[in-house]
């Protein structure tokens, strides 16, 4: 990936969360990263959190969440500059993956899958049997951007039957054809 | 039935839920944020876990296999 990919501090002492996250970008395909990078995404693994990596952000507090900083999240995907970076927030989260879930992010921004019709059909097919995460702001709210990114990083982590067990045979096909470049 | 995206019980019965969020510039950022009990949003997760047969991680288990 070259310069597309930084890795914070010494890349031959990664810490056991850089090493996680690098281990969980080892499970999307050279393919599926090289179409990322093609569209515009790069990648900063990092060992804090979002807060403690962007100065900007250090102290800052979150919109929507009462007493949260940006110091206590652990991943982000920055449209404007196009990066996905992972690090380590106060508790996990609770995702397959953080890297995996981010770039599910950078690749609906960028190659405008969070607004394929085919996702809003599954969304909203789906949208009484999801938790409130993929629930929030209703069928066409910020859900199901975050439904495609713990989608994806399900598909990738644990195949397509953990998706289709999860969401349903159609979310696994979606994505299945996502991965392929199908879509 | 398998479920993936768990939510995570703290030993005082609390959970761990993510939440995301949308700043200004456009970032969106992925965390983890602790509902009691008295949160309205606790009781539409408990309600989600009993229409689906599931159970919340334990906090224990979870220490065990740090994911994200």
């Amino acid at each position: 990936m070259g310069d597309k990919l930084q890795v914070d501090g010494d890349p031959e002492h990664m810490s056991e969360t850089q090493r996680r996250h690098i281990e969980d970008m080892a499970k999307v395909s050279d393919d599926l990263l090289a179409r990322a990078v093609a569209a515009g995404l790069k990648f900063r693994i990092g060992d804090t959190s979002v807060g403690d990596a962007f100065p900007e952000k250090k102290g800052q507090p979150v919109k929507g969440q009462a007493g949260v900083i940006w110091d206590q999240i652990g991943g982000v995907y920055r449209p404007k500059s196009s990066t996905v970076f992972v690090g380590k927030g106060v508790a996990s989260h609770n995702t397959d993956s953080l890297f995996i879930h981010e770039l599910g992010h950078g690749l609906g921004d960028k190659l405008r899958y969070n607004h394929h019709p085919d996702l809003a059909s599954i969304h909203e097919a789906i949208y009484g049997r999801l938790n409130p995460y993929h629930q929030q702001g209703l069928p066409r709210g910020p859900g199901r951007r975050e439904m495609l990114a713990d989608g994806l990083a399900t598909f990738l982590t644990h195949g397509d039957g953990a998706v289709a067990a999860e969401y349903g045979p159609e979310f696994a096909l979606f994505l299945r054809r996502l991965v392929k470049g199908q879509i | 039935m398998m479920d993936t995206t768990l939510p995570v019980r703290r030993k005082n019965g609390n959970l761990l839920v993510p939440f995301s969020v949308e700043a200004a510039d456009g970032d969106l950022g992925d965390g983890v944020k602790e509902l009691t009990p008295d949160d309205p949003e606790y009781a539409q997760w408990e309600a989600w876990l009993k229409r689906r047969g599931l159970k919340a991680r334990d906090e224990e288990e979870e220490k065990n296999g740090l994911k994200g």
